[in-house]
C-alpha cells in the first residue's frame, strides 16, 4: 500500500534536494536574449510530508513534479529546481524551514503548506522578507483577505470557496433542517460557520452543532446523539483519520441509509476515501476537483499521474500540478525573469489556463484562485469508490 | 432511555478495546515492574499486519488469528535482547528504551506500509445492526464486547486456575521470593512480555474496522490505556477490566452529556483515584 516513493524516505529530516528533473540542467541553452539568466529557478516548498497531513503533502509534491517533468524541467531557458522541506505539521518548524529556504538556499519562489496553522505562522515572515509565496494548500480565508500581500498568491482554495456553495445547494436540494458536525479545531469551526451562513441564507435551519475533539477515533457517542435528533440531513467535516472513523461508523450504525450525509469534499478524498470504501458510497460533497472529471486535461492528468505514481491523483495532486503550471506560465510571461518580484506578480494576475480541475485564473485584488466548484457524490466507478460530479458551480471567487 | 442504553453499550465497546491493551500493560508492569511505552506500537503492528493478511487472504478471521504471532515473536526478541539488560536499572532507562522503540516501530510501519490511512473491512457475517435492549446496535461492536469478555475469562482462568498462572501471580507478589522457590522468573518475564504484545496486536486487529489504521494510532491509544491502569491498579487483571469499563463508560457518557468537559472527565477520574487510592482500585500495595 505504499502509495508513493516518498513515504519510504526518512521521517524527520526529510529533505529532497531533489531536482524536478533538472539533472541535465547544467547545460545552458544556446539561443538566449541578452541579459537573460540561465541560473536555475529555485522553488522552495514548505509542506507536511510526515504526520497527519503527510499524504496530502506528498500528493502535492508529486503533482508539481509531474508538471515539471512534462515540460522537461525548464522554462524560458532556466532549469527548475525543487527544494522540499518537511514542516512536520508544526507551525514553528514550518517557519524555521521557510527561513532556511529563504536565507540559506536563496529560493526565488516559496510554495506550501498544507496546514492553515503553519501558513498563519509563515505569513509575517513572508511579508518582511519580501518572499514571493504561492500558497498551494492552506485554506485559511485570512491569507487572501485581511492578511493578503502584493507577493502572495493562492492556487489551492479559500475555505469559504469550498464551504459556501454546498450550503445553498444542500438547502435547495437535500433538506431544510440539518445537524452540523466537525472536528473541534479552527478549520472545523470555520467550515461549519461558512456552511451554516449559506445554508441559513437559503432558508435552511440548523438543529444542532456538534464538535467532537480533533483526533477522535470513536464517534459512537456523537452518532447516537445524531440518531436521537432524527435530522433530515447531516453536514460534516472531519480531516484525515477522523474522517475515516466518522464515515465508517456513521454507516456501521445504520445512519447512512436513513439520514443523508453531506460533507466538505476533503473528508472523502484520496487515501481516506479508499479506506472508507463502501461506507462512503452516496455521500454528497463539494470540492473544486474530482478524479472523474470528464475533461481532456483531467483525463490526461489522471493517466499520467497514475502511470508515474501508481495511484490515482487527489485534489492535493491537482494543487501541486496547478501550482507548478502557474509558476511556469508566469515565468514565461516575464521571459525568465523571477528576480523582479513585482513584475512576476503582475504576470501572475494575467495567468489563465485549463487545469485538471477546470479553468483557473487569479483575482487581481485578492490574488486568490478563481475556479469551478463541483457538487459530487461518491459512486462506484470501475469497482472503486470515486466522486462523480452532479453539478458544476462555475467561477467561484472569494469575496475577499 | 434508548439514547442512554446505546451510549452505555458504546462505552462498554470502547472499554473492551482498552481492556485488551491495558491487561497486557498492567501484567507487564505488575510482574516485571517495567513501564513499556512500546505497547502502543504492538497495537499498531497488529493492525497493519492484520491489514496485509486481509488483503492477501480476504479473511478477517485469519488476520485476528495470525497477526498476533509475528508480534509475539517480536515481543520475545525485544525482551531477550533489550529489556533484559535494563531490569537492574531504574524506570527512567526502561521508559527511554521503550520510547525509542516507539519511534523505530513507527518508522518501520511507515516504511513498509506507507503513511496513508487504511481500514479493515468488517467481515460479512458481522455487518449490519441488531436489536438489543430497546435499541439497535452494530453487530461488530457487539462481537467486540463478547470477544473481550471471552478473552477476559480465559485470562482469568489462566491466571487463577493454572500452574503457570500461579507462578505469575507469585512473581507479581514477590519476584525475589518466587525465584528463590525455584520458579524460572526470567522465563516468566519473557512469556508475559510476549503475551502482552500479542494481546495488544489482537486489539489492533479488533480496532481496525472501528477506528481505522493510521500513523499515530500507537500514541493515541496509549494515553487512555495508561489512565486505565492508573485507575484500575497495576498488576491486576480485575483492575484492568474494571478500569477499562469505567474509563470507557465515563468517556462516552461524558462526551454525550457534558460535551464541553468531555476530554477532561477521564483525567478528573484519574486524579480522584490517585488522591484517594494511589495504588488504584485493585492495585497491589508494593512493599518498598
Amino acid at each position: 500500500m505504499t502509495k508513493t516513493t516518498m513515504t519510504t524516505s526518512g521521517r524527520r529530516k526529510f529533505l529532497i534536494g531533489a531536482l524536478a528533473t533538472g539533472a541535465a540542467a547544467g547545460i545552458a541553452p544556446q539561443r538566449m536574449a541578452w541579459g537573460q539568466s540561465t541560473k536555475p529557478i529555485k522553488i522552495g516548498v514548505v509542506i507536511s510530508t510526515t504526520g497527519g497531513q503527510g499524504q496530502q503533502g506528498i500528493d502535492n509534491i508529486n503533482g508539481m513534479k509531474l508538471y515539471f517533468d512534462e515540460i522537461g524541467g525548464k522554462v524560458a531557458g532556466r532549469p527548475l529546481q525543487l527544494i522540499v522541506e518537511d514542516d512536520e505539521n508544526k507551525p514553528q518548524v514550518g517557519l524555521q524551514k521557510l527561513r532556511k529556504l529563504v536565507e540559506s538556499d536563496a529560493i526565488d519562489i516559496a510554495c506550501g503548506p498544507v496546514s492553515s496553522a503553519i501558513a498563519n505562522a509563515m505569513v509575517d515572515y513572508v511579508k518582511q522578507s519580501k518572499t514571493f509565496w504561492i500558497i498551494s494548500g492552506a485554506g485559511l480565508d485570512a491569507l487572501t483577505r485581511e492578511k493578503k500581500g502584493p507577493l502572495i498568491f493562492r492556487t489551492s482554495t479559500s475555505a469559504w470557496q469550498t464551504n459556501s456553495p454546498i450550503g445553498a445547494w444542500a438547502a435547495k436540494n437535500m433538506a431544510k433542517e440539518a445537524v452540523l458536525t466537525a472536528s473541534d479545531f479552527a478549520g472545523g469551526r470555520d467550515t461549519i460557520a461558512e456552511f451554516k451562513e449559506a445554508y441559513v441564507g437559503a432558508g435552511g435551519k440548523v438543529i444542532k452543532e456538534i464538535f467532537p475533539p480533533f483526533n477522535n477515533t470513536d464517534f459512537s457517542t456523537y452518532i447516537a446523539d445524531i440518531k436521537s435528533l432524527k435530522p433530515p440531513m447531516v453536514y460534516c467535516f472531519f480531516p484525515g483519520n477522523d474522517g475515516l472513523a466518522f464515515i465508517q461508523q456513521y454507516d456501521q450504525f445504520g445512519l447512512k441509509a436513513t439520514i443523508p450525509l453531506a460533507t466538505a469534499g476533503f473528508t472523502v478524498e484520496g487515501d481516506v476515501l479508499e479506506a472508507q470504501g463502501k461506507s462512503a458510497l452516496g455521500i454528497i460533497s463539494c470540492l473544486h476537483y474530482a478524479t472523474t472529471l470528464d475533461t481532456p486535461v483531467n483525463k490526461k492528468f489522471v493517466a499520467a499521474y497514475n502511470s508515474q505514481f501508481k495511484t490515482l491523483p487527489s485534489y492535493a495532486s491537482d494543487y501541486g500540478y496547478v501550482t507548478a503550471r502557474t509558476i511556469v506560465e508566469a515565468v514565461k510571461l516575464t521571459n525568465g525573469n523571477v528576480e523582479d518580484k513585482d513584475k512576476l506578480a503582475a504576470a501572475m494576475k494575467t495567468v489563465k489556463f485549463e487545469a485538471p480541475r477546470g479553468p483557473v485564473e487569479f483575482d487581481p485584488v485578492t490574488h486568490n484562485v478563481i475556479m469551478n466548484e463541483y457538487i459530487r457524490r461518491v459512486d462506484l466507478v470501475d469497482g472503486k469508490p470515486q466522486n462523480v460530479v452532479l453539478e458544476t458551480i462555475p467561477n467561484m471567487r472569494d469575496p475577499g | 432511555m434508548e439514547l442512554l442504553t446505546s451510549q452505555l453499550l458504546n462505552g462498554i465497546a470502547y472499554g473492551t478495546l482498552l481492556f485488551l491493551l491495558a491487561a497486557g500493560l498492567s501484567l507487564i508492569f505488575g510482574l516485571m515492574n517495567v513501564v513499556s511505552l512500546a505497547h502502543g506500537s504492538f497495537f499498531m503492528l497488529g493492525a497493519v499486519i492484520g491489514f496485509t493478511i486481509v488483503k492477501l487472504t480476504g479473511s478477517y478471521w485469519l488476520a485476528l488469528l495470525l497477526a498476533p504471532l509475528p508480534v509475539v515473536a517480536l515481543g520475545v526478541a525485544m525482551e531477550l535482547l533489550f529489556m533484559r539488560r535494563l531490569y537492574a536499572r531504574g524506570h527512567l532507562d526502561q521508559v527511554l528504551l521503550t520510547f525509542g522503540f516507539t519511534f523505530v516501530f513507527a518508522d518501520l510501519v511507515k516504511w513498509i506500509w506507507g503513511a496513508d490511512i487504511k481500514s479493515l473491512q468488517i467481515p460479512a457475517s458481522l455487518q449490519g445492526m441488531v436489536g438489543l435492549l430497546g435499541t439497535v446496535f452494530p453487530v461488530y461492536r457487539l462481537f467486540l464486547i463478547g470477544f473481550g469478555v471471552v478473552l477476559a475469562i480465559a485470562m482469568w482462568i489462566f491466571l487463577e486456575r493454572t500452574r503457570i498462572g500461579t507462578m505469575i501471580r507469585a512473581g507479581v507478589d514477590d519476584s525475589a521470593m518466587a525465584n528463590g522457590l525455584g520458579i524460572n522468573v526470567s522465563l516468566l518475564f519473557t512469556s508475559i512480555f510476549a503475551l502482552g504484545a500479542g494481546l495488544a496486536a489482537v486489539a489492533g486487529v479488533a480496532a481496525g474496522p472501528m477506528v481505522g489504521i493510521y500513523a499515530g494510532m500507537d500514541v493515541d491509544i496509549m494515553v487512555p490505556a495508561f489512565i486505565v491502569i492508573v485507575v484500575g491498579g497495576m498488576g491486576s487483571l480485575r483492575g484492568a477490566f474494571v478500569g477499562s469499563m469505567l474509563i470507557g463508560i465515563v468517556d462516552t457518557m461524558g462526551k454525550s452529556l457534558f460535551p464541553d468537559a468531555a476530554l477532561f472527565l477521564i483525567y478528573l477520574l484519574m486524579v480522584v483515584v490517585l488522591l484517594s487510592r494511589p495504588q488504584g482500585l485493585f492495585g497491589l500495595q508494593r512493599a518498598g
